[in-house]
């Protein structure tokens, strides 16, 4: 199955520690397994933009959909077996220690 | 196969049910990999022999008839499903998995997949007030209806619930296995917690009667997960001691209520009211356990000390009085492995009941900021202040705690403690 990892910051996380959180270190076995997928860094929501159509009139505004503490930093699209596999993929992520991870499958249309 | 009555059907449908419905459903499960699918095959092939026992006579072995029928029906349904594919697409590759013998006992399941089936419905990914629900209807086969009433929701919520709960096993892809050993730990635990969650709503509500059978399911449940557990294992021993304590506690039911509904403290309790059969095995399991635990170095988890506690409640049935030196000691133990501060609460009556009432007082105090808003917390301040003279203070803890109690027969029996301490009687 796929799975997509959000990879979110909680400000109740953990500190981050510089010496032991190296993404790399995540990143390279699921890459050498065919795993992984897809996946990046995303830029913060200062630099968000939100788009809707109403009443065929495009709306644009500044900034993320929801005022939040929390916001999504990035994303890795992962393969595996079942939602266990998926699972352990996360709490390995370097920011499921000092962020937060929500795993959710894909829904193929 | 057995000669055709109606009656005898319906008996054999109703016996595979009690007996073995944990079986069927992981060996169903178990061949589909589909979890919802599976729930409905096992009721088709229920409702078939249902019609067809009576006319055929009764299989030689029912519970094999039951899986057969369930296997097939349920491939029937995954084919019939677009949406199944992927199970479809295993089922493609494991063409073994079908028996091709309506009659023969093959094709059960080890205890393994039974025990699977247990960890999936408690996975910690389901919604927590779906997971207990979830085994009971899959594992033991109990009807929506009761399960309802179990958990004192209406039928509707519940179906919706557990609709919920199958579809997350679908769509999110959770497993259907016992986990490995790096996970089986927590995950455990997690089972031994629903479990338990399913007795406290009947340890909490002793004189309701549907509440009372959710603690006697829970128990089954426990025996079953006991049963499936591997021997000389630290899963085995707290599974034990889970047991343990159920069956502990379970064994006072009776005497633990008034007729009104209020609870009765332990030393004012009929003991000839205790189930004395339950109570034995509880008090076998734990000492089996702890000399287990002792002897092989395994170590035995929180279930296995309060079961233990609970033991030397229960013990002095036997004998003269409980002893309350080693209910603090075995209190201590707890309290290093798990943090709640209601196991220092209860260490604090204990230590109280050791004689040692100003060291409970102050083990109260360790505890005050976390269960300010627990009228357990004021009750217990109440009891030790009396028990050291100070009566006036104890009267404005109890009035505390019936402010904050969460039920009215709690909050009168704290009310009448209050009045009680005030007049200094």
């Amino acid at each position: 199955m796929r799975y997509v990892l959000f990879i979110c910051t909680d400000p109740e996380g953990e500190p981050y520690d510089a010496a032991t959180d190296d993404p790399q270190a995540w990143w390279e076995p699921l890459q050498a397994s065919g795993q992984y997928v897809i996946g990046d860094r995303l830029r913060p929501v200062e630099d968000a933009t939100t788009v809707r159509v109403r009443a065929g009139e495009r709306i644009i505004t500044d900034g993320p959909f929801t005022e939040s503490r929390e916001w999504i930093a990035g994303f890795d699209v992962v393969e595996a077996d079942d939602l266990d596999a998926a699972i352990e993929i996360a709490a390995g992520h370097p920011m499921a220690r000092f962020g937060r991870i929500e795993v959710r499958p894909v829904w193929p249309l | 196969m057995t000669a055709p009555t109606e009656r005898g059907a319906a008996a054999a449908v109703a016996a595979v049910v009690a007996d073995d419905h944990p079986r069927v459903m992981a060996a169903v499960v178990g061949t589909l990999g589909d979890w919802s699918i599976a729930e409905d095959a096992v009721q088709d092939a229920l409702e078939r022999a249902l019609a067809r026992w009576p006319a055929d006579g009764v299989p030689d072995s029912p519970a094999a008839w039951i899986t057969t029928v369930a296997r097939r029906r349920g491939i029937d349904l995954l084919r019939s499903r677009a949406a199944a594919d992927r199970a479809a697409e295993r089922l493609a590759h494991e063409p073994a998995a079908e028996p091709d013998d309506a009659s023969g006992a093959s094709g059960f399941p080890h205890d393994d997949e039974r025990l699977a089936l247990l960890h999936t419905a408690c996975h910690p990914a389901i919604a927590a007030d779906a997971r207990a629900a979830l085994a009971l209807r899959a594992v033991l086969g109990v009807p929506v209806e009761r399960i309802a009433r179990l958990f004192g929701v209406g039928e509707d919520a519940m179906q919706k619930r557990l609709v919920r709960a199958r579809a997350k096993i679908r769509n999110a892809g959770i497993p259907y296995r016992v986990p490995g050993p790096a996970e089986l730990p927590g995950r455990s635990e997690g089972v031994r917690q629903v479990l338990y969650g399913l007795f406290a709503i009947g340890y909490a509500a002793p004189a309701d009667a549907d509440a009372r059978a959710a603690a006697s399911e829970a128990i089954r449940l426990a025996r079953l997960l006991r049963e499936l557990t591997p021997e000389r294992t630290h899963e085995r021993v707290e599974a034990d001691g889970l047991l343990a304590l159920m069956l502990l506690q379970h064994a006072r039911r009776d005497a633990r209520v008034r007729a009104d509904g209020s609870a009765v403290p332990l030393p004012e309790q009929d003991r000839d009211r205790w189930d004395r059969a339950l109570a034995r095995e509880g008090l076998a399991l734990v000492d089996a356990a702890l000399a287990l635990a002792a002897s092989s170095g395994l170590a035995g988890g929180r279930h296995l000390v309060h079961a233990a506690i609970a033991a030397e409640h229960v013990r002095p049935e036997l004998a003269a009085r409980i002893d309350h030196g080693r209910v603090v000691e075995l209190y201590r133990v707890l309290e290093r492995l798990d943090g709640s501060p209601f196991v220092v609460l209860n260490r604090a009556i204990a230590q109280a009941n050791d004689g040692d009432a100003e060291g409970g007082l102050a083990a109260l105090d360790e505890v005050a900021d976390a269960l300010e808003r627990h009228h357990l917390l004021h009750a217990a301040r109440g009891d030790l202040l009396r028990r050291v003279g100070r009566d006036a203070e104890a009267a404005e803890a109890l009035r505390r705690g019936a402010g904050l109690a969460p039920t009215d027969a709690e909050r009168r029996a704290l009310v009448e403690a209050a009045a009680a301490a005030e007049a200094g009687r």
